[in-house]
């Protein structure tokens, strides 16, 4: 029993390190994040005769403070800016792409044509399909509904993506039969099922997917470098991808603000989450 | 059954991609373009490095005054600047630099423009700074501009520098027009070697014949470099390189020779060059040692002697107008370069084939898929334009590809309007001072000298090599372990070998 | 009848017509491009695409490491969600807190992500500081055959928690009575676990593999940030052949290899749903 603990937190220990040293590092001075992280030799090395150095992780800042936070936050107008693109992209996708979804699953699961195995089979195919495939393609339709420069040609291919119809529709397979075989002799019409018994049921799969989307739409660069030219309608997880190199003295305050929502976000469904899991797990 | 889906799925790819090939291939009639009126919408694609956009907004200001009914949007990308506020002396100043990490800027500015082009749309002119111009060439997503010179009756061959036009085609086709050029030369120090013998061409191995006596009695280092040298290539190791480079990669042909022998035996004699105190370590190869920057060091580096200098041909003229007490050219660059009071002209470096190379700041290129490519080569004609060319605005470091202008921006050059119009440009207020736009009859005398030696440099530029930034990257990158000796020659030339032959082949 | 499948066809209908809009018809005009010669104004050439792909060494090199890479990663990624799921269903407190852990790699922005793997192993790194405090000599983690060995470890590190909340799913729904009446019987923990567990977990370790395989093309968005476009030769992936097919506007080779990649993925689906069918009966 002890030895099971014992392993579990020296995993937990590795797993957790990476975020351990974003947070603690975030409340370093940059002078400090710069003599931790680089590794360039400066004159009183040489003169000192170390010939080599190497990168440090340190866990407890010398002295914390919050500099990096006020010059994210405050000194970068923009990033208020980028941080409300990545909420203007994120939101609907997760809201619509559930809705959707959800009555997509419904339908798959009441549906009684013959041929709805194979349908349900291509969107599993499509959604195996690598993005620099499609992005080409997804860009000759974006001009052609005329939305290439707007949120619109991110989001909409967002609340259609097969992911979650696959996700929602393993889950609700968990949903007994009878429920809807009782309900339908009570005389009750298929969106009433649909409100009164299998959306309670399915809270559990709508968290799951929810947070899966939220953090996929949170974290895309691709798409949108594509799409969006103007700088000020990027979203924050561009501007994060472009910071990671230069500016590493802002990179860990810009990470722990940039993480805040979607750890706020798992922390909260994660009990939902493992269950809704489960529920899709089981056939 | 599932097989049935898939196979009905392929036979509607099949369908459908029959039906959109067919009509596609039509041939351009490019006489019919030419006779067409230069007028509607286009769009220009570069990659923001804040003056050039800047120089084409006003560009394309002009060019909608001077016809009526055009439009030129320019488009541009880049990381997106940090505003900061700073306090000083009770005013608040804005401070713009470029943010972030440029490379990932670019990459995304390249995947961005790909997308558009493969989407058979994009910007109708494309600035090929970041862009690999010949990958786009090899696909066809590249106008020939040689269609358009050969339909348009306006356009003057003589009007432009040829050879280097020339140097620029890539398989038989001009694919871009480059709107300037600049090229390395050395000096030597008179006071260090007074009876050089300047040539036009002349090889690193000259120089060293001529110095390496005198190098070894006083000390100094053969090789230096001018502050004002910019030109790709900061270390002696990647001028060398470069000077033989389709040596080594052979883009056109997808040819790589690092193996060979050659490669190894460059690095290994650059190496000697350094350990018998003729270049400078840190010429070896740039990033291996610290920058620290002091005063101290700028001044005790700024004193040291050099028997030879690379440097850039925007500091050519001030070979000529140095003893006339102006101040002409350009700001000193931070860094430090040597003295070079007593600097004169040797020549320029050539190899063993008789090539000069060069390079160029600004070019452009037209799409493909553009739908208005009579205007799109009326406005790049019109880059290159005299008007455009000798108003000061453009590149500031180098040489105008229109004739015409290279002696108005010389002049302008050596009065020091030049320098007030890039501080007016740039935003910045110049020091009020109104210069003459009259020469001297000294700075008359200056400005011919200057440009009857620009004009025998140009005319033996020959040579101007595709280069991929991706290539040059893993070379510099890897090379650097040799120099800091954790590999042998012939280990870094046997990954290069599979790395760059990996990224041709693909 | 007729009624119900009229009102189904109203529920799917949203997600059908988006899906069609965004996801067939891409998939349908990417697979066209296979067949054409050049992304604009292409003419038709048949399998040529196709021949040209499987002469190409780049594409035998990627498709052999990318072979190599899952070969490796799927079943280590399964056992060891296996091994600690295991060890998580034996712990009785701080169940859910252990669970999350394993969670966070999911949430790290990729740009710190790349940041810390990239300080962990670069040369002047962090583990080559240890080693040569130790007394060792620095290795070039990202530059030799030790590479592979690096990507396989993140792609663990980031995926192992998906999986471990997956095979827990399952293992908690096997019914507690079968181990009860395995003890009655005398069987020893191996023999439940060999007999009960595993058997009962086929059906999750097929969506685990789907999963991973899906997955094990995302993380390579971060092994590309981490490795850069060429690395070392042994984790040169199908992945990096597409990202550099893409930037060097050869779509029709791009999408040539990914109508193979995704035909090869429908081949192991279609084994996995058939295997699954198999151990059902």
């Amino acid at each position: 029993m002890r030895k099971n603990y014992a392993i579990l937190i020296v995993l937990s220990v590795i797993f957790i390190l990476p975020l351990l040293i974003t947070i603690t590092n975030s409340f370093m001075s940059e002078a400090e994040i710069w003599l931790n992280y680089t590794t360039k030799l400066s004159t009183f090395d040489l003169v000192g005769g170390i010939t080599q150095k190497f990168v440090k992780f340190v866990l407890i800042p010398a002295s914390v403070t919050l500099s990096q936070y006020i010059a994210v936050l405050f000194e970068q107008p923009t990033f208020i800016v980028l941080l409300m693109n990545s909420i203007k992209i994120t939101l609907p996708v997760v809201l619509g792409n559930t809705a959707v979804s959800l009555l997509c699953a419904y339908a798959f699961t009441i549906w009684k044509w013959k041929h709805k195995e194979k349908f349900f089979f291509v969107y599993i195919i499509v959604m195996l399909m690598p993005l620099q495939a499609v992005l080409v393609p997804n860009y000759i339709i974006a001009d052609w509904m005329n939305i290439k420069t707007s949120y619109l040609a991110i989001i909409l291919p967002g609340i259609f993506s097969p992911f979650g119809v696959f996700l929602l529709r393993q889950s609700m397979k968990a949903i007994p039969k009878e429920y809807f075989e009782a309900a339908k002799i009570d005389g009750a019409s298929d969106w009433y099922i649909f409100l009164h018994i299998v959306l309670p049921q399915m809270k559990s799969g709508i968290a799951a997917l929810s947070m899966l989307v939220f953090i996929e739409y949170w974290n895309l660069v691709e798409q949108v470098i594509v799409f969006i030219k103007d700088y000020y309608k990027e979203p924050l997880s561009v501007f994060l991808s472009r910071i990671a190199d230069g500016q590493i003295g802002l990179i860990f305050a810009a990470s722990c603000v940039f993480m805040f929502l979607p750890l706020w976000f798992l922390a909260m469904g994660q009990r939902n989450l493992e269950k809704g899991i489960e529920l899709s797990g089981v056939k | 059954m599932k097989k049935t889906v898939v196979s009905g799925l392929l036979v509607a790819t099949i369908a459908l991609t029959t039906l959109a090939g067919c009509g596609t291939k039509t041939v351009t009639d490019y006489k019919k373009i030419m006779d067409s009126d230069v007028s509607g919408e286009i769009t220009v694609s570069c990659y923001d490095s804040t003056i050039y956009k800047s120089y084409l907004e006003k560009a394309a200001n002009l060019f909608e005054e001077k016809y009526p009914g055009t439009k030129v949007n320019v488009e541009s990308a880049g990381a997106m600047p940090e505003v900061k506020t700073q306090q000083d002396g009770g005013k608040t100043l804005v401070v713009v630099t470029a943010g972030g990490n440029d490379q990932q800027a670019k990459d995304d500015y390249v995947s961005r423009v790909n997308t558009e082009i493969m989407s058979g749309g994009g910007a109708d002119i494309l600035a090929m700074d970041v862009l690999p111009y010949y990958k786009y060439a090899d696909n066809g997503q590249l106008e020939d501009l040689n269609n358009f010179i050969q339909n348009d009756p306006d356009y003057n061959k003589a009007d432009y520098t040829e050879n280097i036009l020339d140097a620029t085609a890539y398989k038989g086709g001009q694919y871009i027009f480059p709107m300037d050029y600049t090229f390395n030369y050395l000096t030597y120090d008179s006071s260090l070697m007074a009876d050089f013998p300047a040539q036009d061409k002349l090889t690193y191995q000259d120089v060293i014949n001529a110095a390496k006596d005198g190098s070894a009695s006083t000390g100094n280092k053969i090789f230096g470099q001018s502050a004002y040298s910019v030109q790709k290539g900061t270390s002696f190791f990647e001028k060398a390189y470069s000077l033989d480079y389709t040596d080594f990669v052979d883009i056109i042909n997808k040819k790589v020779d690092f193996t060979g022998g050659e490669f190894a035996g460059l690095l290994e004699t650059v190496k000697s060059y350094a350990d018998s105190g003729w270049i400078n370590p840190a010429n070896v190869t740039a990033a291996e040692t610290s920058r620290e920057m002091s005063l101290d060091k700028f001044a005790t580096d700024n004193a040291e002697k050099y028997y030879a200098k690379f440097n850039s041909s925007l500091n050519l003229v001030n070979q000529f107008t140095r003893n006339l007490g102006t101040k002409t050219n350009v700001i000193r660059l931070a860094g430090s370069g040597g003295s070079s009071e007593n600097d004169e002209i040797a020549g320029l470096v050539s190899n063993d084939k008789d090539e000069v190379h060069f390079s160029y700041a600004q070019s452009y290129g037209i799409n493909s898929n553009s739908k208005n490519k009579r205007t799109a080569w009326e406005f790049v004609k019109f880059l290159a334009s005299d008007e455009m060319q000798s108003s000061g605005l453009g590149s500031p470091d180098s040489i105008p590809i229109n004739n015409n202008a290279k002696g108005k921006i010389a002049s302008m050059l050596i009065t020091g309007e030049a320098m007030q119009k890039r501080a007016a440009a740039s935003g910045l207020a110049g020091n009020g001072q109104e210069v003459s736009k009259e020469l001297t009859p000294e700075q008359q005398q200056a400005l011919g000298n200057y440009m009857e030696t620009l004009d025998k440099f140009t005319k033996l530029l020959n040579k101007y090599d595709v280069h991929d930034e991706k290539i040059d990257n893993m070379v510099i990158t890897e090379v650097k372990n040799f120099f800091t000796g954790e590999k042998t020659a012939d280990e870094v030339a046997k990954t290069l070998q599979s790395k760059v032959e990996l990224y041709l082949n693909e | 009848m007729k009624k119900v499948k009229d009102q189904a066809i109203w529920f799917i209908l949203p997600s059908a017509i988006g899906f069609i809009i965004f996801f067939i018809f891409p998939f349908i005009i990417s697979l066209g491009y296979a067949f054409l010669d050049k992304p604009v104004g292409g003419q038709f050439v048949w399998f040529q695409n196709f021949i040209g792909l499987f002469q190409n060494s780049s594409y035998q090199k990627a498709l052999r490491n990318t072979a190599i890479f899952m070969g490796l990663c799927v079943p280590l990624n399964i056992l060891c969600s296996l091994g600690i799921s295991m060890v998580i269903k034996n712990v009785k407190r701080y169940k859910q807190l252990f669970t999350l852990v394993f969670l966070i790699p999911l949430v790290i922005p990729s740009g710190s992500m790349v940041f810390f793997w990239k300080m962990m192993f670069a040369n002047d790194g962090f583990i080559n500081g240890i080693i040569v405090n130790l007394g060792g000599s620095a290795i070039h983690w990202l530059e030799t055959g030790w590479a592979l060995f690096v990507i396989v470890l993140i792609f663990i590190w980031k995926n192992l928690g998906y999986n471990i909340v997956l095979l827990i799913a399952g293992i908690s729904s096997i019914p507690k009575d079968y181990y009860e009446a395995a003890s009655m019987d005398g069987a020893s923990k191996w023999q439940s676990f060999k007999f009960i567990t595993l058997p009962y977990l086929v059906p999750t370790f097929v969506l685990t593999t789907l999963m991973s395989v899906i997955n094990s093309f995302k993380v390579f968005k971060e092994i590309y940030l981490i490795t850069g476009d060429y690395p070392h030769e042994s984790i040169y992936m199908l992945q990096h052949f597409m990202n550099n097919m893409f930037s060097s506007l050869n779509y029709q080779k791009l999408t040539t290899a990914t109508t193979v990649l995704v035909i090869g993925i429908t081949l192991i689906t279609m084994g996995l749903f058939k295997i699954e069918r198999r151990v059902a009966e």
